[in-house]
């Protein structure tokens, strides 16, 4: 069942979903690459996490075109 | 939508070798500490199997064969259809399949082909015996299937080289009048490049661009003989596409999700597998890995499961069971049937 999109929420899943990384450094302005340890895998991981919390798609395309979580964010928004 | 039954076909055995050399992701230069621990819980993979150069898939594949064979009490010379599906041949040209019929010693009378295929193979070969077998009464057929995708990365690529290893396998089936199998086979060629080996072939021939290292990621270099894979592509692909295909495979088969025991899925990674069992509402239980020792195998990961998780109950029991490969082409597809005590062999080290 898709979920209404919450902000506090949607950090705190991703704090825990990306091991390791503090809910402090996640925030909408967040440039995501410049997060120490950010690497191809912690992108699968984000996006594997989009996918089953709010069922939606990021292409690689669209993912390379963003560059805060705020552009992902407002894909996510547009979709679910 | 490709989905079809064959009808009078059974498998009888199966057989996978993998070579002996075991390479542990944790001993792994290109990662740095954090990096192994986040690698092992995304994809899964602790170790993987290594062919050592000059070992190729067709002798994993011919052991696998050479060993089913005598263990079922088969005389070669019976094999009436022999399929090698691989992304690995021999040689460009000819065929491998054709090379190992002479090898393992079958007859002139038995037809023999490739297909080139990958993760999707064990099923796209499956479904293609099978249907050749089911006009054929009395006769005998074996399936190889396997890859020695190593031959094809650069130990220092990140983005490949810990994912892939290596294995062959070897499948008997037999012509039988009560069986029956159900496939669901499809494509998606406008994804060609997600996961590809771009030089060497007609569109970009081999020549001297061909070995020129590029730098990919830190540290990580490949040519353009190297295999490639863009990793997120083939995570949408896969959780949108293979959960649909399974349920459409039960549905117009009349079964429900717990009506099947196992489903053996290509072995990806994790997160993918995970993914798509998530999709399809259903526990881990059903859904072996064999991800942890063994790796990505490309078109082996399905026989490799079925004897490393599951040998024990498909010697002595009957089984439902679904098979899904997918991605490379892109080319997925999955196969529905039900396993009688098959003659299956203790996993084989070369």
């Amino acid at each position: 069942m898709k979920i209404p999109f919450n902000q506090e929420l949607f950090f705190q899943k991703l704090s825990s979903t990306l091991d390791g990384m503090p809910r402090e450094v996640l925030s909408p302005d967040q440039a995501f690459r410049d997060l120490a340890g950010w690497s191809s895998i912690q992108a699968l991981v984000f996006i594997a996490f989009i996918n089953t919390e709010y069922e939606v798609v990021i292409s690689h395309e669209e993912l390379k075109k963003a560059r805060t979580f705020h552009d992902i964010i407002l894909l996510i928004k547009e979709r679910c | 939508m490709a989905l079809f039954s064959v009808n009078n076909v059974l498998i009888n055995g199966l057989a996978v070798a993998v070579p002996a050399q075991t390479v542990s992701t944790l001993n792994y230069n290109g990662f740095s500490e954090k990096e192994k621990e986040l690698f092992i819980k995304t994809t899964g993979i602790e170790k993987r199997r290594i062919a050592p150069p000059g070992m190729k898939t067709s002798d994993l594949c011919a052991e696998s064969a050479r060993r089913l064979l005598k263990a079922l009490d088969w005389n070669p010379q019976d094999i009436d259809v022999l399929i090698f599906v691989s992304q690995s041949p021999d040689y460009i040209v000819p065929a491998t399949s054709i090379i190992l019929q002479d090898k393992l010693g079958l007859s002139k009378n038995c037809m023999a082909f490739d297909m080139n295929m990958g993760c999707s193979g064990y099923v796209y070969g499956l479904s293609v015996i099978s249907s050749l077998l089911s006009g054929m009464p009395g006769k005998k057929a074996l399936l190889l299937v396997g890859d020695v995708s190593s031959f094809y990365t650069q130990e220092n690529d990140r983005s490949v080289y810990p994912i892939f290893s290596d294995a062959g396998s070897a499948t008997a089936l037999s012509w039988s009048a009560r069986e029956s199998m159900t496939f669901n086979m499809q494509s998606d060629g406008s994804r060609f490049d997600a996961i590809m080996i771009p030089e060497g072939g007609m569109v970009n021939p081999f020549s001297e661009r061909s070995l020129v290292m590029e730098t990919i990621d830190r540290g990580s270099s490949r040519n353009g003989l190297n295999l490639r894979l863009n990793g997120i592509e083939i995570f949408n692909f896969s959780v949108t596409e293979v959960p649909e295909n399974i349920m459409e495979l039960l549905v117009q088969s009349g079964k429900s999700a717990s009506d099947i025991d196992y489903y053996l899925l290509h072995q990806a990674n994790q997160i993918i597998n995970d993914t798509v069992r998530l999709k399809l509402k259903l526990g881990p239980e059903k859904f072996p890995l064999s991800l942890k020792d063994f790796g990505n195998t490309s078109s082996a990961t399905i026989p490799l499961t079925l004897i490393t998780q599951l040998r024990e109950s498909l010697q002595s029991k009957e089984l439902n069971l679904v098979l899904s490969g997918f991605g490379v082409g892109l080319s997925w597809g999955s196969a529905l049937l039900k396993s009688r005590q098959w003659v299956c062999l203790p996993l084989i080290e070369i």
